[in-house]
């Protein structure tokens, strides 16, 4: 293998095992834990590289667990038996094991120490990629076969434990699995930057969609692509660090997911309002020529744009004449469910809510634009079909042409 | 023990200026740490430690020197930058606090990579000075003469670090404590929350850029919360909180000479071990039945 496809074969394998594992990471709020074990393992592998004279990657790896874990028990003991907050003991073993690894260093000087401290995806050797495709191959067989459980474990904690699952084996198992892949993630992209392969491609996918296997599947997928961009943009301009390319090249995607993303990207949320305010405003005209219909003599003003009638007129909802606009039968029906929906909604705040009947109005006004046809059914049917809203007016039957 | 191995260090003319600058850099993070500590913001710091480097980079780029305005100017200016974003997008985004962090300061950390090795001809910032400073080198730099004495850089560069940190915390304390403390009484006194934030992290940023040459990111994180943590252990009162804090950076310093000629270790490095190991005296005092021991 050249040494472009091995990278380009790391920088896809760290982006599947680090989407996988992330997506659970972001759900847990765990994203500084992450940060947290990627520092912390350091004693562990500079003790690793100077004891071990051939560099076993396995030997590294297993003393760098051993140091992760000692870091988060320390994190667990001082929540436990200090009054220090979460946000402290994290910053504190963090920054400390950090020290002590650079300590070692200093005096060890132990040689390939560098890769883990400033990731070079070239140190990923062919030992890593075997280890990297194995635990990867791990993940996937594991993870869909537990995943109803890591889900529930994920998010209701108390529920699961509650439910009898082994709520604790899950969550040292996914911490066993989560610090070999950061241990070597940090070798590709340094010790940092190994948030930004856990955290980012998950949290962009957090944009797109509310499913946690489809999270899981889209965060593998974005990790891999921006790992891919990374080493090819890397291997163009040879003297720019991959790390940092590939961390920048997920942030390109996921500020992609941001603006775009369908569930809360910036653009189809901006949208889907946009639909909403049309909507509530096409409403709000049929209702105001309803209620001309309903009582002649009064004055409805009706105040509204071009665009709204031409889109009513389109839907076959209004009839526009010269200087006057009629509904059509549709159009009237349409409008009234919108009374009916209005009125039954104040008749049922008077009854059930203890509302005075002069404050219902403003509260109805935003009910009739959400209430759909079953709910309307149950409501009415619960207020005992009534045929007059608080103020003495009539209900409009459902589902039929209602008379002005 | 042997009288020599205390003595030794001393022999040589820089070790004052070691422990001075250690300690200084200690003071100068310590004292916007504390209210860090206190307003859970401790990941903020982390956040800042890491994300004022492309704010250096460029600073560095206008100004061609270490010791400029520039670079504490491009500093707090990308660490007021990341925080804002993280907030964003925390707010706007609906991004969990934690998940925004890890995004904001990775990419910002990485630019500053970028920059740094795009920049590399220009730049005389030492790449492995990201992640740890070192001390031994940085008291080398250049001197410059005060008064007949021949002081290193670094050391007025940290002085004056703490003198701003321990300046500011003194000149706002009052604000600072009711702002920690209860934020709508201080909201209802017109002592803006948002503003005294504003200050907080902008001092923070200024620093850091100190502690940047002298301990690098990850360690300034440990120069922020240790001294603050390890007192809140012993002490609930604000005043004795900060003085703790000074005693704290003072003794790391002086451990920190001892350990790193002991280990023959980074100094920087053995100054946050020592601080670790007055956090470990302090969580053990706090634990045994002294309390007569409490401050």
């Amino acid at each position: 293998m050249t040494a472009l496809a091995s990278a380009l074969l790391a920088a896809v394998l760290l982006g599947v095992a680090c989407g996988l594992l992330g997506s659970f990471v972001v759900v847990r709020r765990m994203a500084l834990t992450g940060d947290m074990i990627s520092h912390a393992v350091l004693p562990g592998i500079v003790a690793g590289l100077a004891w071990s004279e051939t560099r076993n990657p396995l030997f590294v790896l297993a003393v760098a667990v051993v140091a992760g874990v000692i870091g988060t028990g320390v994190m667990g003991a001082i929540l436990r038996h200090t009054r220090l907050k979460p946000d402290v003991a994290l910053a504190l073993v963090l920054s400390v094991f950090f020290a002590i690894g650079i300590a070692m260093i200093s005096r060890l000087q132990p040689a390939g120490v560098q890769a883990f401290l400033f990731g070079q995806v070239a140190a990923i050797d062919r030992g890593d990629l075997i280890l990297l495709a194995a635990v990867t191959a791990l993940t996937l067989i594991l993870l869909p076969l537990t995943f109803r459980t890591l889900r529930l474990v994920s998010f209701d904690t108390a529920f699961a434990r509650l439910l009898g699952m082994p709520v604790r084996v899950f969550e040292i198992a996914f911490f066993l699995l989560l610090t070999i892949v950061i241990v070597i993630a940090m070798q590709a992209v340094g010790v940092v930057l190994v948030t930004a392969m856990l955290v980012t491609p998950a949290a962009a996918a957090r944009f797109c969609t509310h499913s946690l296997a489809k999270t899981t599947v889209l965060a593998s997928a974005i990790g891999a692509a921006g790992g891919v961009v990374g080493v090819w943009i890397s291997s163009l301009a040879n003297y720019l660090p991959t790390g940092p390319l590939m961390a920048l090249a997920t942030t390109a995607l996921f500020i992609g997911a941001a603006l775009l993303g369908p569930r809360r990207g910036w653009l189809p949320t901006l949208l889907r309002r946009r639909r909403e305010a049309h909507r509530i405003a096409c409403e709000d005209v049929l209702k105001t020529l309803w209620l001309r219909e309903e009582a002649p003599g009064l004055v409805q003003p009706l105040i509204s744009k071009e665009s709204l009638f031409r889109s009513l007129a389109a839907r076959g909802w209004i009839d526009r004449g010269p200087a006057i606009v009629h509904l059509t039968e549709t159009g009237r029906a349409r409008a009234a469910k919108l009374v009916r929906s209005h009125r039954l909604w104040e008749r049922y705040l008077t009854e059930y809510a203890d509302y005075k009947s002069d404050h219902v109005h403003d509260d109805a006004e935003r009910a009739e634009h959400w209430l759909d046809e079953s709910s309307l059914a149950s409501l009415s049917e619960k207020l005992g079909n009534p045929l007059e809203d608080p103020h003495g007016k009539p209900i409009p039957a459902g589902n039929q042409e209602a008379a002005p | 023990m042997n009288p020599d191995f205390w003595l030794d260090p001393w022999r040589s003319p820089t070790t004052v200026w070691l422990v001075v600058t250690a300690a200084c850099t200690a003071i100068a993070c310590g004292f916007p740490g504390t209210f860090l500590v206190l307003r859970r913001m401790s990941l903020a710091g982390d956040a800042i430690s890491h994300s004022v480097l492309p704010g250096i980079v460029i600073g560095f780029l206008i100004s061609g020197s270490l010791n400029s305005p520039w670079l504490i100017a491009g500093a707090a200016l990308s660490g007021w930058l990341t925080v804002m974003l993280i907030e964003w997008l925390h707010r706007h985004g609906g991004v969990r606090e934690d998940a925004a962090t890890g995004v904001v300061f990775t990419a910002m950390f990485s630019i500053g990579v970028l920059l740094l090795r795009l920049f590399a001809s220009r730049v005389d910032l030492d790449p492995d000075c990201v992640l740890f400073g070192n001390l031994e080198t940085a008291i080398h730099g250049t001197r410059v003469g005060i008064g007949g004495l021949e002081i290193p850089s670094i050391v007025i560069t940290t002085a004056t670090a703490a003198g701003l940190g321990v300046g500011f915390v003194t000149l706002l304390y009052h604000r600072l404590l009711a702002t920690s403390f209860d934020s709508s009484l201080a909201r209802l006194t017109s002592q803006s929350p948002a503003l005294t934030q504003t200050l907080l992290l902008g001092i923070t940023a200024t620093v850091v850029v100190a502690a940047f040459q002298t301990v690098g990111a990850v360690m300034a994180v440990a120069l922020l919360v240790l001294p603050a943590a390890s007192c809140l252990l012993v002490t609930r009162q604000l005043s004795h909180l900060l003085f703790g804090v000074i005693l704290h950076g003072v003794f790391s310093a002086l451990g920190g000479l001892y350990l790193a000629t002991w280990l023959d270790c980074n100094l920087g490095a053995a100054v946050v071990m020592v601080g670790a190991l007055i956090f470990c005296g302090c969580w053990s005092v706090s634990r045994f039945p002294l309390g007569y021991l409490r401050i």
